[in-house]
């Protein structure tokens, strides 16, 4: 009784795949039809241009009577001015290049918000000789030194600029903020009283932190829209250094991730000595990957996996999900990786999707601090191809790393090695170059030639072929490098197959961002060209 | 046509002439083009009587052509010997020479400018940033300023341990900040990227090239005597050497590490200088004592 109920269960599931499938033929994935086919890829490294982050300088001026006086630290303002004038004009002159000026002394003033370069060259010119000034009793040097105003004045003039990028720019174009805060004495407060200690570490520097933070506040999205955020200090003086002025300085640029430097004896200030945050970094290649996504390595035997969520049709068929979705029960997390991560392909028993949520709650792994219907759950913020919920609920990835653990093989990539190579762990013993099989092949090659980790290579049906590479330059340019890619043979099943291209890049040398390119293409013909130059 | 050509033997003649008056350079060969693809010739290098301290072990040996460069499909004469052969070298957009290793005299090799791409205007503000252009606190290849730049430890020659100094990583774009990438295949030709800069060919084109294959540095090693010590004769066959109207260095790294403590390594750099018009398929000999 039981046998047949067995068999009766075995033939409704051939009825409702028959049902599912009428197009399609019932061969398909027979190895019969398996064959091979080349893939080549035209392909650049990322230009930089693409990536590309303002720069805005904030120069930050003390306009203190001390400097006009007689003697005064710059009587004629070529100390502070001229150098500025100078560096402004040597330096970058591009339309992502801004200059931004505050004057301070009892109070401060916002003399020109960011502008370009020939626009601000003029109000430098115009602070240093006196003419023209915007804010007469400011601009003519007198009165005290309020930092703590001016601090405030900088944290406001980067809050407004966000602000004000956000409405007029589409998209996140990340700025470099770097300040330039110049002065030749202590900080006082408004009525000319120096700042005591107590002040200065209670009051002062903890105001630097506020514009620091600004980097990391992810509020209002601050954290994209601000790259980084640099504090530098000058200290100028005649004959006499004030031994505290030039300490807290000293601390306020280590505050604020910058540089102090102090210039003596008339000597000008010297803006090139202060380091700037590079831009344009050009992109290195670390890895290309080409895998068919519509196969997948089950013991000895290449599959058939006509949805590609890493379970083949044969397998499918017999856990009792479905092989034309990739997620059976519609429950938000890919057959394939509930399969890996739990040992069944769906939360529903029986794969059903009838009911449902439709909002693809992930409602079985559903953590904490996710809210119901939270559409977020099913983006793939890094685009690695696992979505959040996935990578958060249940494989426990980072969902903004699409490479977790550093090791240069994506997340989803380790995922679809089956454990052979792990997402989390430390690359060193990540199992990358472990050979589990023995046959001379470590799991990182097994991975990059497709061919399976967990069986020797030369036992496996010799109609499955290893991937071969052929990589060449065909572009060294200024700020890219360009290739050709060959890889021959890869096997497919039909024309319908899903190529995936995989490129890693790192922004090369002296910068460390990483990007991950997807592209997929379905197998068309002998030769499948991807030109994505 | 004429002009450049005029120019161009300006140049040559001009470099003569800077050349003859530092007595650190080698004096020059006979003219030959520069700037196409090398038509090398191949010799085998002998490194005999290369004996350990008690304490050490051998840990890693590297010999690289620093006249050459195997890029874009062959090999390419790289006269002042920063990495960037001569046909890139003019490079208006970077201001590289191919005379000078530091082009704009900041401190930086061009091979670093030209790697991270800074362009000439960025470059002024490069220029204050580093004041001893010389210091080379472990002697790996680059100096202060560039670790400062590229965040390597200026005391470690081998900053992220994976065993290639740290100037090489950076002469053959990789990162000597990551420890995985010399076990990485970057170009799939079955060559991993550790053993791509041991055969002085390119991680990111493929050695089925066979112009590239036939440039792969092949490596021997020959234990001569346990004791007292344990020395070895390092062979290195099918070493390319290029017609450069310079000396072509051959830059042999060792690497020891301490028996007891395998974070104790030790780097020594020999530099051999080998006249370009050495017979092809020759044997050279050399005794480690002698540097």
């Amino acid at each position: 009784m039981k046998k047949l109920f067995n068999i009766l269960t075995i033939l409704l599931f051939i009825l409702m795949y028959s049902c599912r499938d009428k197009l399609k033929p019932l061969s398909r994935g027979s190895e019969i039809n398996l064959k091979e086919i080349t893939v080549e890829a035209d392909f650049c490294t990322i230009n930089p241009e693409l990536s590309k982050s303002f720069l805005k300088f904030i120069y930050v001026i003390d306009k203190s009577g001390s400097n006009r006086s007689n003697p005064g630290t710059d009587p004629t303002g070529s100390r502070r001015y001229d150098n500025l004038i100078q560096f402004v004009n040597t330096g970058s002159s591009d339309d992502a290049v801004f200059y931004s000026l505050i004057n301070f002394s009892t109070e401060s003033s916002l003399v020109s918000d960011f502008v370009t370069r020939n626009t601000f060259d003029s109000t430098a010119r115009n602070q240093r000789n006196l003419t023209n000034p915007p804010a007469p009793a400011i601009s003519n040097d007198d009165g005290w030194t309020n930092y703590g105003h001016t601090l405030d004045r900088i944290r406001s003039l980067i809050v407004n600029d966000v602000n004000r990028s956000k409405e007029a720019l589409g998209q996140v174009v990340s700025s470099h903020y770097v300040i330039f805060f110049l002065s030749d004495g202590m900080p006082t407060d408004e009525f000319g009283n120096a700042l005591t200690e107590e002040q200065i570490q209670n009051n002062l520097l903890p105001k630097i932190d506020s514009i620091s933070n600004l980097k990391t506040t992810t509020d209002n999205d601050f954290d994209k829209w601000i790259e980084s955020i640099k504090f530098s200090t000058g200290y100028y003086y005649n004959t006499t250094v004030d031994a505290t002025a030039v300490r807290i300085l000293e601390d306020m640029a280590a505050r604020g991730n910058g540089e102090a430097h102090t210039f003596a004896d008339g000597q000008a200030v010297d803006y090139t000595k202060f380091t700037l945050p590079e831009r344009y970094v050009k992109h290195a290649l670390k890895e290309v990957f080409v895998i068919n996504s519509s196969t997948v390595w089950e013991d000895e035997l290449l599959r058939f996996d006509y949805d590609g969520d890493g379970i083949s049709d044969a397998l499918e068929f017999s856990l009792g999900s479905n092989p034309d979705h990739a997620d059976s029960d519609l429950n938000g997390v890919s057959d394939g990786v509930e399969y890996i991560v739990t040992g069944m392909p769906c939360a529903h028993p029986q794969c059903d999707s009838s009911g449902a949520n439709p909002f693809h709650s992930c409602i079985a792994y559903i953590k904490d601090d996710w809210t119901f219907g939270d559409p977020d759950k099913y983006t793939d913020a890094d685009g690695d191809l696992l979505n959040n919920c996935e990578e958060k609920a249940l494989i426990g990835s980072d969902i903004f790393k699409f490479d977790t653990n550093d090791d240069w093989i994506t997340d989803y990539l380790a995922l679809r090695s089956k454990g052979a190579i792990s997402i989390l762990a430390d690359p060193k013993v990540s199992g990358r170059l472990l050979d589990p099989d023995a046959d001379g092949v470590t799991n990182y090659y097994e991975l990059k030639f497709h061919t399976p980790w967990a069986i020797r290579n030369a036992i496996i049906p010799e109609r499955f072929k290893p991937y071969q590479y052929k990589l060449t330059q065909t572009a060294k340019e200024v700020s890219r490098t360009c290739y050709n890619l060959v890889v021959h043979p890869v096997m497919v099943y039909d024309d319908q197959n899903l190529i995936q291209l995989h490129i890693l890049e790192k922004s090369a040398i002296i910068d460390n961002r990483k990007f991950l390119r997807v592209i997929k293409q379905r197998a068309s013909g002998p030769v499948l060209k991807i030109d994505i130059r | 046509m004429y002009s450049t050509r005029y120019f161009g033997m300006v140049l040559i003649i001009n470099l003569m002439m800077i050349m003859s008056c530092q007595e650190q350079k080698s004096p020059l060969l006979p003219l030959v083009q520069e700037g196409l693809k090398a038509n090398q010739k191949t010799v085998t290098i002998k490194m005999n009587n290369y004996c350990l301290n008690a304490s050490m072990e051998a840990s890693g040996f590297f010999a690289i052509n620093m006249s050459m460069k195997v890029e874009d499909g062959g090999a390419y004469i790289d006269f002042d010997r920063d990495g960037i052969p001569n046909y890139r070298d003019e490079s208006m957009a970077l201001n590289i020479a191919l005379d000078d290793g530091d082009s704009n005299d900041d401190g930086y090799s061009d091979l670093m400018i030209f790697l991270a791409g800074i362009s000439a205007q960025e470059q002024v503000h490069l220029q204050s940033k580093c004041d001893d252009h010389t210091a080379d606190s472990d002697h790996d290849g680059l100096t202060d300023c560039e670790e400062t730049l590229l965040k390597t430890s200026l005391v470690n020659f081998d900053t992220d341990g994976d065993g290639i100094p740290d100037y090489l990583e950076v002469r053959f774009g990789l990162d000597p900040l990551d420890a995985i990438d010399a076990s990485l295949d970057t170009d799939g030709d079955g060559v991993n990227n550790f053993n791509e800069v041991k055969a002085n060919t390119p991680v990111d084109e493929s050695n089925s090239n066979g112009i590239i294959k036939a440039l792969e540095v092949k490596y021997d090693t020959f234990q001569t005597s346990t004791l007292p010590q344990v020395c070895y004769s390092y062979q290195l066959s099918n070493v390319s050497i290029v017609a450069s109207s310079n000396f072509n260095l051959i830059r042999l790294y060792f690497i020891e590490k301490q028996k007891t403590n395998l974070n104790n390594t030790t780097l020594k750099i020999i530099n051999l200088q080998i006249d370009p018009s050495v017979l092809s398929h020759a044997t050279l000999e050399y005794n480690f004592d002698d540097y």
